[in-house]
């Protein structure tokens, strides 16, 4: 009798040795080598040097940069991090608070046809380029026309300003920028996540007599818990990252009110050129965004 | 099952619109401007022109002003494209469904990639680029690019070759397939919606860009791209010429929009997709 027998191959580690899954890879692995992996050690060292846009030949300074930034040239920047504090906590609550809501008030609108009207139409603004958004919205905060021929309208005479350009009213226009902040990725993830937990459960609770308040309560909030966590880290890491907005619309004005730290180094390295000073803020940012991710992650504990 | 149709229900459906309706009220506003005369803007801001007001010589600058930018952005985007997708897909496939020595701690590699803030690398990247005589040429952003938007697709990618059923690929082996065929063959042609995805996010991303093209594209107007010379016009004080500007802003909206749009039920499902699996 003749047992089907497979011939008998080399193993290594259980795997037979080849060579092409690291063909394959390589591409991917030399791509982040060197934008990703060599450009960050980079970063570590030119924090440490006086490098300059100018310059021909660095010079290792040691902690020199580091003693700049914690001394009194560094006063704007740590003062700066206030600033992203406050519009970092509102973006956070933003990006979870009003998609979330949106989702929610689809969810009770049964009538199937309507509802996905509804979500394409909020879909759709997720097109118009982010940069095109944000300068609209610079018009719209514009002193001569835009929220304030609103209120014009309105007789509100007496509320208009210069949103921008007024130091009383920069930092509310700022974070108020992009409202109602549902258009967006976050929206589609609450909504398939509200639907997705299905209908069965939501008709048991239904028969049993709750409300939707209380659909919302005990079905919905517990599923959608492991979904706000990821958010708030990404919207955490995307507005401590990022300073596009700002630099488009106030860059930072007027003063220093609107200032961010990620602005601040952006301008040193490139409208001053002080590479390695900018490197050593660069440093102390993602140091400040690694704790607090972290923190982050300790107190929203989904089930991820 | 019926809902009652208390106060509670009509407060939440006013409230759906008045979300839908500042939504729009930016966009709105932004076609309504790209209408009209300066003047018309800044004294009657909130009206609609009638049909025969209809400032067109707005677009008919703007097409001037935004016609290279575009075709610079949409060359930069294609181009790239070509790259993410057949990396992404390479990879993909190696680390859904092949066993190799190392491959978590490559894996691990590419997603602490991630981890690292974008300012972090924005300095070294620009002497990279510099240093390979890069710098005002579309390679400047073509190269970064690729490098930095492979990442989300080739976790997405993993994902999606690894659910695939193994008895496939086991077949195919038993038939004398090689690895590269069991790739091109099976896999490749099964991940085109997933690859679709990859692919508009990356487009939608890149196209969305303008720090970077500030940075490395410096040149003059024909050698930059939409999103930097809407960007550039309006920085510091700002255009004066808001008609022009906001016509800009439509016609430059409008590639996107038509890309997305085409492939848009691919695009849902596939991030969904990915972000549900994680």
């Amino acid at each position: 009798m003749q047992t089907k027998q497979w011939p008998k191959k080399r193993r290594y580690d259980g795997v037979r040795f080849s060579i092409y899954p690291y063909l394959f890879i390589a591409p991917t692995m030399i791509l982040i080598g060197i934008f990703s992996y060599y450009a960050f050690f980079k970063g570590l060292w030119n924090s440490l040097t006086d490098y300059r846009i100018t310059n021909r030949v660095t010079e290792f300074v040691g902690f020199e940069n580091y003693r700049t930034l914690f001394g009194p040239d560094g006063l704007v920047f740590w003062k700066s991090f206030g600033n992203q504090a406050i519009i970092t906590a509102f973006s956070v609550i933003n990006a979870i608070f009003w998609p979330l809501l949106t989702a929610e008030l689809l969810f009770f609108v049964r009538r199937k046809r309507i509802a996905n009207t509804i979500k394409s139409m909020f879909v759709m603004p997720m097109l118009v380029p982010g940069i095109v958004v944000t300068l609209i919205w610079r018009f719209l905060y514009n002193k001569s026309f835009g929220f304030n021929s609103l209120l014009n309208t309105l007789g509100l005479k007496m509320l208009t300003h210069d949103w921008m350009k007024e130091s009383s009213t920069a930092m509310f226009s700022v974070i108020f920028m992009g409202f109602p902040f549902v258009s967006g990725l976050n929206f589609l993830i609450f909504h398939s996540a509200v639907n997705n937990v299905g209908t069965e459960l939501y008709e048991a609770a239904v028969t049993d007599g709750a409300n939707s308040w209380q659909v919302v309560r005990h079905v919905h909030i517990p599923n959608v818990m492991g979904y706000v966590s990821v958010i708030a880290t990404l919207s955490l890491i995307g507005s401590l990252s990022g300073f596009g907005s700002i630099l488009a619309t106030t860059n930072g004005g007027p003063g220093n009110t609107t200032m961010v730290p990620a602005l601040l180094m952006y301008r040193i390295a490139f409208t001053d050129g002080r590479f390695g000073y900018a490197s050593a803020m660069a440093v102390v940012i993602m140091l400040i965004i690694l704790i607090l991710t972290a923190i982050q992650r300790k107190l929203v504990r989904g089930d991820d | 099952m019926k809902i009652r149709k208390g106060p509670a229900y009509f407060i939440s459906r006013f409230v759906l619109i008045l979300l839908v309706a500042a939504t729009f009220f930016p966009l709105l506003m932004m076609i309504n401007m790209s209408l009209k005369k300066n003047i018309a803007i800044k004294m009657n801001f909130l009206a609609w022109p009638a049909p025969w007001e209809i400032n067109w010589s707005n677009y008919v600058s703007a097409w001037n002003f935004v016609k290279h930018p575009i075709w610079n952005s949409l060359l930069v985007c294609f181009a790239s494209l070509f790259f993410i997708i057949f990396i992404v897909s390479l990879s993909g496939y190696t680390f859904g469904r092949m066993r190799f020595r190392g491959k978590e701690l490559f894996f691990g590699l590419i997603l602490f990639v991630l981890m690292i803030p974008y300012n972090m690398l924005l300095i070294p990247n620009y002497s990279l680029i510099r240093k390979f005589g890069l710098l005002n040429s579309y390679w400047a952003l073509i190269i970064p690019y690729i490098a930095g938007q492979q990442i989300f697709g080739i976790v997405l990618a993993r994902a999606f070759f690894s659910s695939l059923p193994k008895e496939m690929f086991d077949a195919a082996k038993i038939d004398g397939v090689t690895e590269f065929q069991a790739y091109r063959l099976i896999a490749l042609p099964l991940s085109v919606p997933t690859l679709i995805t990859v692919g508009i996010t990356a487009i939608v991303s890149m196209y969305n860009d303008y720090i970077w093209p500030t940075i490395v594209l410096t040149t003059g107007d024909k050698m930059k791209t939409f999103c930097q010379i809407v960007f550039n016009n309006c920085a510091g004080n700002g255009t004066s010429d808001y008609g022009m500007t906001t016509a800009a802003f439509v016609i430059g909206t409008l590639p996107l929009l038509i890309i997305t749009v085409s492939c848009l039920r691919y695009y849902l499902q596939g991030m969904l997709a990915g972000a549900i699996k994680g």
